[in-house]
Protein backbone atom coordinates (compact mmCIF):
# COMPACT_ATOMS: atom_id res chain seq x y z
CA UNK A 1 0.00 0.00 0.00
CA UNK A 2 1.63 3.13 -0.68
CA UNK A 3 2.06 5.85 1.79
CA UNK A 4 -0.50 8.65 0.14
CA UNK A 5 -3.16 5.50 -0.35
CA UNK A 6 -2.42 4.10 3.73
CA UNK A 7 -2.88 7.82 4.63
CA UNK A 8 -6.24 7.81 3.10
CA UNK A 9 -7.29 4.69 4.65
CA UNK A 10 -6.13 5.87 7.86
CA UNK A 11 -8.82 8.68 7.55
CA UNK A 12 -11.48 6.57 5.76
CA UNK A 13 -11.28 4.03 8.73
CA UNK A 14 -11.41 6.77 11.26
CA UNK A 15 -14.48 8.39 9.56
CA UNK A 16 -16.32 5.02 9.47
CA UNK A 17 -16.12 4.56 12.55
CA UNK A 18 -17.37 7.82 13.78
CA UNK A 19 -20.56 7.28 11.04
CA UNK A 20 -21.60 4.29 12.92
CA UNK A 21 -21.83 6.47 16.29
CA UNK A 22 -23.26 8.88 15.10
CA UNK A 23 -27.03 9.82 16.36
CA UNK A 24 -29.44 9.02 13.78
CA UNK A 25 -30.67 12.59 13.08
CA UNK A 26 -27.50 13.24 11.71
CA UNK A 27 -27.39 9.96 9.64
CA UNK A 28 -30.66 10.30 7.83
CA UNK A 29 -29.36 14.01 6.58
CA UNK A 30 -26.76 13.07 3.97
CA UNK A 31 -25.99 16.97 3.77
CA UNK A 32 -25.34 16.87 7.38
CA UNK A 33 -23.51 13.60 7.72
CA UNK A 34 -20.88 15.23 4.69
CA UNK A 35 -20.18 18.25 6.44
CA UNK A 36 -19.57 16.91 9.79
CA UNK A 37 -17.31 14.02 7.80
CA UNK A 38 -15.35 16.78 5.68
CA UNK A 39 -15.25 19.10 8.98
CA UNK A 40 -13.30 16.44 11.01
CA UNK A 41 -11.06 15.15 7.70
CA UNK A 42 -9.99 18.86 7.00
CA UNK A 43 -8.97 19.16 10.77
CA UNK A 44 -6.75 15.52 10.58
CA UNK A 45 -4.85 16.97 7.73
CA UNK A 46 -4.46 20.13 9.17
CA UNK A 47 -2.88 18.33 12.44
CA UNK A 48 -1.11 15.78 10.38
CA UNK A 49 0.96 18.88 8.15
CA UNK A 50 1.53 20.59 11.57
CA UNK A 51 2.74 16.92 13.00
CA UNK A 52 5.08 16.69 9.83
CA UNK A 53 6.71 20.21 11.10
CA UNK A 54 6.77 21.67 7.27
CA UNK A 55 8.24 18.01 5.63
CA UNK A 56 6.02 15.39 3.64
CA UNK A 57 3.34 14.19 5.85
CA UNK A 58 3.57 10.58 6.56
CA UNK A 59 1.15 7.54 7.79
CA UNK A 60 2.79 8.24 11.66
CA UNK A 61 1.76 11.57 11.53
CA UNK A 62 -2.08 11.03 10.48
CA UNK A 63 -2.21 8.26 12.78
CA UNK A 64 -0.92 10.45 15.36
CA UNK A 65 -3.48 13.34 13.99
CA UNK A 66 -6.81 10.87 14.29
CA UNK A 67 -5.33 9.84 18.05
CA UNK A 68 -5.86 13.42 19.07
CA UNK A 69 -9.22 13.61 17.56
CA UNK A 70 -10.27 11.78 20.58
CA UNK A 71 -12.70 8.58 20.29
CA UNK A 72 -15.44 8.26 17.43
CA UNK A 73 -17.41 7.38 20.66
CA UNK A 74 -16.85 11.04 22.76
CA UNK A 75 -16.99 12.70 19.13
CA UNK A 76 -20.57 11.24 18.26
CA UNK A 77 -21.06 11.36 22.29
CA UNK A 78 -21.16 15.48 22.10
CA UNK A 79 -23.27 15.24 18.69
CA UNK A 80 -25.91 13.98 20.80
CA UNK A 81 -25.81 16.31 23.38
CA UNK A 82 -28.53 18.26 22.36
CA UNK A 83 -31.79 19.80 24.04
CA UNK A 84 -32.74 21.18 27.36
CA UNK A 85 -32.64 18.53 30.11
CA UNK A 86 -36.14 18.13 31.76
CA UNK A 87 -36.29 14.83 34.03
CA UNK A 88 -35.49 12.37 31.59
CA UNK A 89 -36.97 13.96 28.51
CA UNK A 90 -35.51 17.26 27.17
CA UNK A 91 -37.61 20.21 27.65
CA UNK A 92 -37.76 20.44 23.69
CA UNK A 93 -39.21 16.91 22.98
CA UNK A 94 -41.57 17.40 25.85
CA UNK A 95 -44.88 18.59 24.05
CA UNK A 96 -43.96 15.77 21.81
CA UNK A 97 -43.85 13.12 24.12
CA UNK A 98 -47.19 14.31 26.10
CA UNK A 99 -48.85 14.20 22.33
CA UNK A 100 -47.99 10.91 21.72
CA UNK A 101 -49.19 9.69 25.33
CA UNK A 102 -52.68 11.27 24.85
CA UNK A 103 -53.00 9.58 21.23
CA UNK A 104 -51.75 5.89 22.93
CA UNK A 105 -53.89 6.57 25.44
CA UNK A 106 -57.14 7.32 23.24
CA UNK A 107 -56.01 4.48 20.81
CA UNK A 108 -55.95 2.37 24.13
CA UNK A 109 -59.11 3.21 25.39
CA UNK A 110 -61.18 3.16 21.76
CA UNK A 111 -59.56 -0.03 21.45
CA UNK A 112 -60.72 -1.39 24.44
CA UNK A 113 -64.36 0.16 24.23
CA UNK A 114 -64.15 -1.92 21.03
CA UNK A 115 -63.19 -4.98 22.24
CA UNK A 116 -65.90 -4.50 25.15
CA UNK A 117 -68.64 -3.99 22.55
CA UNK A 118 -67.88 -7.72 20.41
CA UNK A 119 -67.78 -9.15 24.03
CA UNK A 120 -71.27 -7.78 25.26
CA UNK A 121 -73.65 -11.10 24.65
CA UNK A 122 -71.51 -13.54 25.01
CA UNK A 123 -70.97 -15.65 27.63
CA UNK A 124 -69.28 -13.13 30.45
CA UNK A 125 -71.65 -10.82 32.25
CA UNK A 126 -72.33 -7.54 31.48
CA UNK A 127 -70.22 -6.43 34.94
CA UNK A 128 -67.63 -8.92 33.91
CA UNK A 129 -67.19 -6.94 30.37
CA UNK A 130 -66.46 -3.98 31.99
CA UNK A 131 -64.50 -5.29 34.27
CA UNK A 132 -62.68 -6.42 31.85
CA UNK A 133 -62.60 -3.23 30.02
CA UNK A 134 -61.19 -1.12 32.80
CA UNK A 135 -58.38 -3.46 33.53
CA UNK A 136 -57.10 -3.94 29.82
CA UNK A 137 -57.53 0.24 29.83
CA UNK A 138 -55.26 0.08 32.66
CA UNK A 139 -52.86 -2.77 31.92
CA UNK A 140 -52.77 -0.96 28.11
CA UNK A 141 -52.28 2.92 29.19
CA UNK A 142 -49.33 1.52 31.58
CA UNK A 143 -47.53 -0.76 29.03
CA UNK A 144 -48.19 2.41 26.47
CA UNK A 145 -46.81 5.50 29.24
CA UNK A 146 -43.78 3.27 29.58
CA UNK A 147 -43.26 2.33 25.97
CA UNK A 148 -44.05 5.98 25.01
CA UNK A 149 -41.34 6.97 28.03
CA UNK A 150 -38.54 4.73 27.08
CA UNK A 151 -38.66 5.95 23.66
CA UNK A 152 -39.02 9.64 24.55
CA UNK A 153 -35.82 8.91 26.67
CA UNK A 154 -33.82 7.51 24.27
CA UNK A 155 -34.73 9.91 21.42
CA UNK A 156 -33.99 12.96 24.57
CA UNK A 157 -30.31 10.96 24.94
CA UNK A 158 -29.29 10.74 21.07
CA UNK A 159 -30.17 14.34 21.10
CA UNK A 160 -32.84 14.42 19.28
CA UNK A 161 -35.05 17.97 18.45
CA UNK A 162 -38.29 18.20 17.15
CA UNK A 163 -37.09 19.52 13.87
CA UNK A 164 -35.36 16.06 13.47
CA UNK A 165 -38.83 14.38 14.05
CA UNK A 166 -40.11 16.68 11.82
CA UNK A 167 -38.09 16.09 9.42
CA UNK A 168 -38.25 12.53 9.14
CA UNK A 169 -41.78 12.75 9.46
CA UNK A 170 -42.02 15.24 6.48
CA UNK A 171 -39.55 12.67 4.61
CA UNK A 172 -42.07 9.79 5.21
CA UNK A 173 -45.13 12.01 4.91
CA UNK A 174 -47.10 10.53 7.10
CA UNK A 175 -47.93 13.03 9.54
CA UNK A 176 -49.39 16.77 8.89
CA UNK A 177 -46.75 18.91 11.13
CA UNK A 178 -48.00 21.72 13.24
CA UNK A 179 -46.01 24.85 12.42
CA UNK A 180 -43.43 25.92 14.56
CA UNK A 181 -44.24 28.59 16.77
CA UNK A 182 -42.37 31.68 16.45
CA UNK A 183 -39.68 32.53 18.43
CA UNK A 184 -40.12 35.87 19.24
CA UNK A 185 -42.92 37.22 21.10
CA UNK A 186 -46.09 38.24 20.42
CA UNK A 187 -48.35 40.32 22.12
CA UNK A 188 -51.05 38.77 24.12
CA UNK A 189 -54.07 40.24 22.33
CA UNK A 190 -52.48 39.54 18.88
CA UNK A 191 -51.54 35.96 20.01
CA UNK A 192 -55.29 36.36 21.04
CA UNK A 193 -56.59 37.54 17.83
CA UNK A 194 -53.95 34.59 16.33
CA UNK A 195 -56.07 31.63 18.32
CA UNK A 196 -59.32 33.18 17.66
CA UNK A 197 -58.45 32.95 13.80
CA UNK A 198 -57.05 29.90 14.04
CA UNK A 199 -59.74 27.88 16.12
CA UNK A 200 -62.04 29.52 13.19
CA UNK A 201 -60.24 28.24 10.33
CA UNK A 202 -59.80 24.73 12.42
CA UNK A 203 -64.20 24.94 12.47
CA UNK A 204 -64.05 26.25 8.62
CA UNK A 205 -61.57 23.23 7.97
CA UNK A 206 -63.95 20.67 9.28
CA UNK A 207 -62.09 19.31 12.63
CA UNK A 208 -64.73 21.17 14.54
CA UNK A 209 -68.20 22.42 13.94
CA UNK A 210 -69.39 25.51 14.75
CA UNK A 211 -70.84 26.79 18.05
CA UNK A 212 -73.88 27.08 16.90
CA UNK A 213 -74.07 23.21 15.77
CA UNK A 214 -73.05 22.46 18.96
CA UNK A 215 -75.51 24.00 21.13
CA UNK A 216 -78.10 22.45 18.49
CA UNK A 217 -76.82 18.89 19.00
CA UNK A 218 -76.76 19.59 22.82
CA UNK A 219 -79.79 20.67 23.21
CA UNK A 220 -81.51 18.02 20.91
CA UNK A 221 -79.54 15.31 22.49
CA UNK A 222 -79.77 16.73 25.89
CA UNK A 223 -84.26 16.94 25.23
CA UNK A 224 -83.92 13.28 23.81
CA UNK A 225 -82.08 11.76 26.49
CA UNK A 226 -84.48 13.40 29.30
CA UNK A 227 -87.54 12.29 27.35
CA UNK A 228 -86.19 8.34 27.57
CA UNK A 229 -84.94 8.83 30.78
CA UNK A 230 -88.53 10.58 32.73
CA UNK A 231 -91.33 9.90 29.88
CA UNK A 232 -93.64 7.67 32.28
CA UNK A 233 -93.55 4.77 29.40
CA UNK A 234 -93.80 1.93 32.14
CA UNK A 235 -97.28 3.64 32.95
CA UNK A 236 -98.84 4.66 29.36
CA UNK A 237 -99.91 2.27 26.65
CA UNK A 238 -97.08 1.26 24.65
CA UNK A 239 -96.97 -1.86 21.62
CA UNK A 240 -96.64 -4.30 24.20
CA UNK A 241 -99.95 -3.41 25.50
CA UNK A 242 -101.31 -4.38 21.97
CA UNK A 243 -99.57 -8.28 22.19
CA UNK A 244 -101.94 -10.72 23.48
CA UNK A 245 -99.86 -12.70 26.32
CA UNK A 246 -100.15 -13.52 29.58
CA UNK A 247 -100.30 -10.52 31.77
CA UNK A 248 -97.17 -11.39 34.11
CA UNK A 249 -95.05 -11.83 30.64
CA UNK A 250 -96.18 -8.36 29.44
CA UNK A 251 -94.66 -6.72 32.70
CA UNK A 252 -91.55 -8.46 32.29
CA UNK A 253 -91.43 -7.27 28.42
CA UNK A 254 -92.52 -4.06 29.82
CA UNK A 255 -89.72 -3.63 32.17
CA UNK A 256 -87.00 -5.03 30.01
CA UNK A 257 -88.05 -2.46 27.15
CA UNK A 258 -88.05 0.67 29.84
CA UNK A 259 -84.79 -0.44 31.51
CA UNK A 260 -83.12 -0.11 28.03
CA UNK A 261 -85.08 2.85 26.84
CA UNK A 262 -83.48 4.58 29.76
CA UNK A 263 -80.35 3.44 29.08
CA UNK A 264 -80.49 4.49 26.21
CA UNK A 265 -81.74 7.96 27.38
CA UNK A 266 -78.86 8.42 29.57
CA UNK A 267 -76.19 7.79 27.21
CA UNK A 268 -77.94 10.17 24.79
CA UNK A 269 -78.29 12.85 27.49
CA UNK A 270 -74.59 12.23 28.48
CA UNK A 271 -73.76 13.05 24.51
CA UNK A 272 -75.83 15.95 24.61
CA UNK A 273 -73.81 16.76 27.18
CA UNK A 274 -70.46 16.62 25.84
CA UNK A 275 -71.75 18.87 22.74
CA UNK A 276 -72.72 21.53 25.29
CA UNK A 277 -69.25 21.50 26.95
CA UNK A 278 -67.70 22.27 23.43
CA UNK A 279 -70.15 24.75 22.85
CA UNK A 280 -68.85 26.60 25.82
CA UNK A 281 -65.15 25.55 25.88
CA UNK A 282 -64.03 28.18 22.56
CA UNK A 283 -60.73 27.96 22.29
CA UNK A 284 -59.95 26.06 24.78
CA UNK A 285 -58.43 22.72 22.55
CA UNK A 286 -58.24 20.34 25.86
CA UNK A 287 -61.50 20.91 26.81
CA UNK A 288 -62.46 20.35 23.42
CA UNK A 289 -60.13 17.30 23.09
CA UNK A 290 -61.68 15.94 26.76
CA UNK A 291 -65.74 16.31 25.82
CA UNK A 292 -64.74 14.81 22.34
CA UNK A 293 -62.88 11.82 24.16
CA UNK A 294 -65.91 11.21 26.30
CA UNK A 295 -68.25 11.66 23.86
CA UNK A 296 -66.43 8.78 22.02
CA UNK A 297 -66.46 6.58 25.29
CA UNK A 298 -70.66 7.65 25.17
CA UNK A 299 -71.11 6.17 21.62
CA UNK A 300 -68.98 3.05 22.09
CA UNK A 301 -70.96 2.47 25.35
CA UNK A 302 -74.42 2.63 23.45
CA UNK A 303 -72.94 -0.15 20.55
CA UNK A 304 -72.90 -3.05 23.30
CA UNK A 305 -76.86 -1.56 24.44
CA UNK A 306 -77.65 -1.80 20.61
CA UNK A 307 -76.23 -5.47 20.12
CA UNK A 308 -78.27 -6.23 22.93
CA UNK A 309 -81.03 -6.09 21.15
CA UNK A 310 -79.84 -9.78 19.28
CA UNK A 311 -79.24 -11.49 22.57
CA UNK A 312 -82.17 -9.78 25.03
CA UNK A 313 -85.13 -11.06 23.12
CA UNK A 314 -87.48 -9.73 26.62
CA UNK A 315 -86.68 -6.18 24.91
CA UNK A 316 -88.14 -6.29 21.38
CA UNK A 317 -87.69 -9.17 19.82
CA UNK A 318 -90.46 -11.12 21.62
CA UNK A 319 -93.05 -8.15 21.26
CA UNK A 320 -92.50 -7.18 17.47
CA UNK A 321 -92.51 -11.92 16.99
CA UNK A 322 -96.35 -11.55 18.61
CA UNK A 323 -97.19 -8.21 16.54
CA UNK A 324 -95.86 -9.80 13.08
CA UNK A 325 -95.81 -13.93 13.67
CA UNK A 326 -95.02 -14.30 9.82
CA UNK A 327 -91.69 -12.26 10.06
CA UNK A 328 -88.52 -13.26 10.49
CA UNK A 329 -87.92 -10.49 13.49
CA UNK A 330 -84.31 -11.83 14.81
CA UNK A 331 -82.57 -11.23 11.58
CA UNK A 332 -84.28 -7.90 11.03
CA UNK A 333 -83.27 -6.95 14.40
CA UNK A 334 -79.63 -8.55 13.74
CA UNK A 335 -79.59 -6.59 10.38
CA UNK A 336 -80.42 -3.17 11.83
CA UNK A 337 -78.81 -3.87 15.42
CA UNK A 338 -75.55 -3.99 13.81
CA UNK A 339 -75.92 -1.55 10.98
CA UNK A 340 -77.11 0.96 13.78
CA UNK A 341 -73.68 -0.41 15.75
CA UNK A 342 -71.36 0.72 12.78
CA UNK A 343 -72.88 3.49 12.18
CA UNK A 344 -71.46 4.06 15.64
CA UNK A 345 -68.62 2.62 15.12
CA UNK A 346 -67.74 4.53 12.73
CA UNK A 347 -68.58 8.02 14.51
CA UNK A 348 -66.47 7.11 17.09
CA UNK A 349 -63.55 6.38 14.80
CA UNK A 350 -64.31 9.97 12.95
CA UNK A 351 -64.62 11.85 16.58
CA UNK A 352 -61.37 10.03 17.40
CA UNK A 353 -59.24 10.98 14.21
CA UNK A 354 -60.46 14.51 15.28
CA UNK A 355 -59.03 14.40 18.55
CA UNK A 356 -55.79 12.92 17.09
CA UNK A 357 -55.82 16.01 14.48
CA UNK A 358 -56.91 18.72 17.21
CA UNK A 359 -53.69 17.29 19.11
CA UNK A 360 -51.25 16.86 16.36
CA UNK A 361 -51.92 20.04 14.11
CA UNK A 362 -54.03 21.78 16.73
CA UNK A 363 -56.06 24.51 15.48
CA UNK A 364 -53.35 25.96 12.85
CA UNK A 365 -53.35 23.40 10.16
CA UNK A 366 -55.48 23.11 7.33
CA UNK A 367 -58.35 20.12 8.47
CA UNK B 1 -5.35 18.57 34.28
CA UNK B 2 -4.37 14.71 33.49
CA UNK B 3 -3.22 15.75 30.15
CA UNK B 4 -0.65 18.17 31.36
CA UNK B 5 0.83 16.44 34.15
CA UNK B 6 3.69 14.41 32.55
CA UNK B 7 5.08 11.94 35.55
CA UNK B 8 3.02 10.50 38.73
CA UNK B 9 4.48 8.15 41.77
CA UNK B 10 2.25 5.13 41.38
CA UNK B 11 1.55 5.00 45.29
CA UNK B 12 0.09 8.86 44.80
CA UNK B 13 -3.25 10.13 44.99
CA UNK B 14 -3.71 10.92 41.31
CA UNK B 15 -2.52 7.23 40.95
CA UNK B 16 -6.02 5.57 42.28
CA UNK B 17 -8.71 5.03 39.88
CA UNK B 18 -11.22 6.66 42.49
CA UNK B 19 -9.78 9.93 42.88
CA UNK B 20 -8.88 10.43 38.98
CA UNK B 21 -12.66 9.81 38.09
CA UNK B 22 -13.72 12.40 40.46
CA UNK B 23 -11.57 15.19 39.82
CA UNK B 24 -12.23 14.12 36.06
CA UNK B 25 -15.79 14.62 35.81
CA UNK B 26 -15.28 17.74 38.28
CA UNK B 27 -12.69 19.17 35.47
CA UNK B 28 -15.30 17.88 32.51
CA UNK B 29 -18.51 20.01 34.17
CA UNK B 30 -16.00 23.30 35.06
CA UNK B 31 -14.82 23.66 31.75
CA UNK B 32 -18.01 22.65 29.52
CA UNK B 33 -19.37 26.56 30.08
CA UNK B 34 -15.65 27.72 29.58
CA UNK B 35 -14.69 26.16 26.51
CA UNK B 36 -17.86 27.65 25.00
CA UNK B 37 -16.40 30.58 26.50
CA UNK B 38 -13.55 30.96 25.07
CA UNK B 39 -14.59 29.66 22.32
CA UNK B 40 -16.97 31.88 21.34
CA UNK B 41 -13.98 34.78 22.55
CA UNK B 42 -11.35 33.53 19.62
CA UNK B 43 -14.15 33.74 17.10
CA UNK B 44 -15.26 37.14 18.28
CA UNK B 45 -11.09 38.35 17.39
CA UNK B 46 -12.30 37.59 13.64
CA UNK B 47 -15.36 39.23 13.04
CA UNK B 48 -14.57 40.10 9.38
CA UNK B 49 -13.02 36.68 7.95
CA UNK B 50 -14.19 34.40 10.73
CA UNK B 51 -12.35 31.20 11.68
CA UNK B 52 -11.99 27.65 11.32
CA UNK B 53 -11.93 24.54 13.30
CA UNK B 54 -8.07 24.06 13.56
CA UNK B 55 -7.06 27.52 13.49
CA UNK B 56 -9.64 28.21 16.17
CA UNK B 57 -7.98 25.25 18.40
CA UNK B 58 -4.15 26.80 17.82
CA UNK B 59 -5.54 30.11 19.19
CA UNK B 60 -7.04 28.51 21.95
CA UNK B 61 -4.15 26.45 22.86
CA UNK B 62 -1.64 29.44 22.53
CA UNK B 63 -3.61 32.01 24.45
CA UNK B 64 -4.34 29.64 27.28
CA UNK B 65 -0.54 28.18 27.31
CA UNK B 66 -2.34 24.40 26.79
CA UNK B 67 -4.12 24.97 29.83
CA UNK B 68 -7.72 25.12 28.67
CA UNK B 69 -7.55 21.78 25.93
CA UNK B 70 -10.35 20.93 24.09
CA UNK B 71 -10.12 17.52 22.43
CA UNK B 72 -9.42 18.23 19.15
CA UNK B 73 -12.74 15.94 17.80
CA UNK B 74 -15.19 17.40 20.42
CA UNK B 75 -14.61 20.76 19.19
CA UNK B 76 -16.86 20.70 16.20
CA UNK B 77 -19.70 19.72 17.61
CA UNK B 78 -19.86 22.28 20.40
CA UNK B 79 -18.93 24.70 16.98
CA UNK B 80 -22.54 23.09 15.30
CA UNK B 81 -24.68 23.79 18.77
CA UNK B 82 -23.65 27.19 18.58
CA UNK B 83 -24.65 27.83 15.18
CA UNK B 84 -27.48 26.13 15.82
CA UNK B 85 -28.78 28.31 18.80
CA UNK B 86 -28.01 31.32 16.36
CA UNK B 87 -24.65 32.62 17.98
CA UNK B 88 -22.61 31.66 15.05
CA UNK B 89 -23.17 31.56 11.07
CA UNK B 90 -20.62 29.81 8.95
CA UNK B 91 -19.59 29.96 5.27
CA UNK B 92 -17.80 27.20 3.55
CA UNK B 93 -14.39 28.50 1.85
CA UNK B 94 -11.11 26.81 0.08
CA UNK B 95 -8.24 27.75 2.24
CA UNK B 96 -4.68 26.14 1.78
CA UNK B 97 -5.71 23.11 -0.95
CA UNK B 98 -8.89 22.28 1.27
CA UNK B 99 -12.59 22.93 2.32
CA UNK B 100 -12.70 24.88 5.06
CA UNK B 101 -16.01 26.25 7.41
CA UNK B 102 -15.06 29.29 8.87
CA UNK B 103 -17.21 30.52 11.57
CA UNK B 104 -18.55 34.22 12.66
CA UNK B 105 -20.13 35.57 15.53
CA UNK B 106 -23.94 36.27 14.65
CA UNK B 107 -25.07 40.09 15.64
CA UNK B 108 -27.27 38.35 18.27
CA UNK B 109 -23.98 35.98 19.18
CA UNK B 110 -22.06 39.13 19.91
CA UNK B 111 -24.61 40.13 21.84
CA UNK B 112 -25.04 37.08 24.07
CA UNK B 113 -20.88 36.53 23.99
CA UNK B 114 -20.92 40.26 25.87
CA UNK B 115 -23.35 39.11 28.30
CA UNK B 116 -21.45 36.17 28.90
CA UNK B 117 -18.41 36.91 29.22
CA UNK B 118 -19.71 39.82 31.81
CA UNK B 119 -21.15 37.43 34.08
CA UNK B 120 -17.87 35.44 33.57
CA UNK B 121 -15.82 37.76 34.40
CA UNK B 122 -17.84 39.68 37.64
CA UNK B 123 -17.80 36.00 38.93
CA UNK B 124 -14.67 35.07 38.52
CA UNK B 125 -14.07 39.18 40.61
CA UNK B 126 -16.55 37.82 43.17
CA UNK B 127 -14.80 34.80 43.92
CA UNK B 128 -10.67 35.68 43.40
CA UNK B 129 -10.79 36.04 47.44
CA UNK B 130 -12.25 32.33 48.18
CA UNK B 131 -9.13 31.39 45.88
CA UNK B 132 -6.41 33.88 47.02
CA UNK B 133 -5.95 35.05 43.76
CA UNK B 134 -6.25 38.58 42.21
CA UNK B 135 -8.49 39.32 39.34
CA UNK B 136 -8.69 43.15 37.76
CA UNK B 137 -11.06 43.68 35.22
CA UNK B 138 -10.23 46.17 32.42
CA UNK B 139 -12.82 49.00 34.33
CA UNK B 140 -11.16 51.50 31.90
CA UNK B 141 -12.59 50.23 28.75
CA UNK B 142 -15.46 48.19 29.86
CA UNK B 143 -18.25 48.67 32.35
CA UNK B 144 -20.06 45.69 33.75
CA UNK B 145 -23.63 46.36 34.16
CA UNK B 146 -24.68 46.66 37.64
CA UNK B 147 -27.98 44.90 36.95
CA UNK B 148 -27.09 42.34 34.57
CA UNK B 149 -23.35 42.11 34.72
CA UNK B 150 -23.39 42.09 30.72
CA UNK B 151 -20.21 43.48 29.64
CA UNK B 152 -20.05 47.11 27.80
CA UNK B 153 -17.35 48.97 25.76
CA UNK B 154 -17.45 52.52 27.07
CA UNK B 155 -15.63 53.83 23.89
CA UNK B 156 -18.60 53.44 22.19
CA UNK B 157 -20.45 56.46 23.15
CA UNK B 158 -23.94 55.53 21.63
CA UNK B 159 -24.38 53.63 24.32
CA UNK B 160 -26.69 55.00 27.25
CA UNK B 161 -28.76 51.96 28.37
CA UNK B 162 -27.35 48.66 28.52
CA UNK B 163 -28.52 46.65 25.49
CA UNK B 164 -29.49 43.51 27.89
CA UNK B 165 -31.26 44.96 30.37
CA UNK B 166 -32.11 48.38 29.53
CA UNK B 167 -30.06 50.08 32.70
CA UNK B 168 -29.71 53.75 32.14
CA UNK B 169 -25.55 53.67 32.33
CA UNK B 170 -24.86 57.03 31.67
CA UNK B 171 -22.25 58.35 34.51
CA UNK B 172 -21.03 54.78 35.17
CA UNK B 173 -17.63 54.48 33.66
CA UNK B 174 -14.78 55.56 35.65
Amino acid sequence: MSNIKEQETLVKEFKEQVVKKLPIWIKTNPTEQKDVLDELESHIWDKAEELAQGGTITSMHVREAVALMGSPRKIAKEYRRRGTPKFYITEELFPWYYKSVIIITSVIIFGNLLTMAFTFGGDNTAWQVVGEFFAGTASGIVFGFVGVSLLFIQLSMNGFLPEDLKKIAEQKGTFGIKAEKPKTKIPDAKLAEVERRAEKKARKKGILESQGSYIFMGVLAITGGFFLLLYPIATLPTLVDYINLDPNVRTELIAALVYWLRLMGALILAQGVFRFGQALAGKNRIIHQVMMVLHIAAICLSIPLVLQLQYNPDIIITTLQALFSGADIVLYITIGSWIIAGLHLLDAFRELTKVIRLEVVGFSQKG
Amino acid sequence: MFRNIKTMRPEAMIGTEQYRSYIESFESELLRGISTLSTLSIISRHPEEGIYGYQLLKELQEETQKMLVIEEGTLYPILRKLERDGLLSSEKRHSGGRPRKYYKLTEEGVKLYDHMSGFFSKLLEAIASLMEIEVKLPEKHFIYCPNCANKIDVTDEEYRFCNICGLNIEGLAK
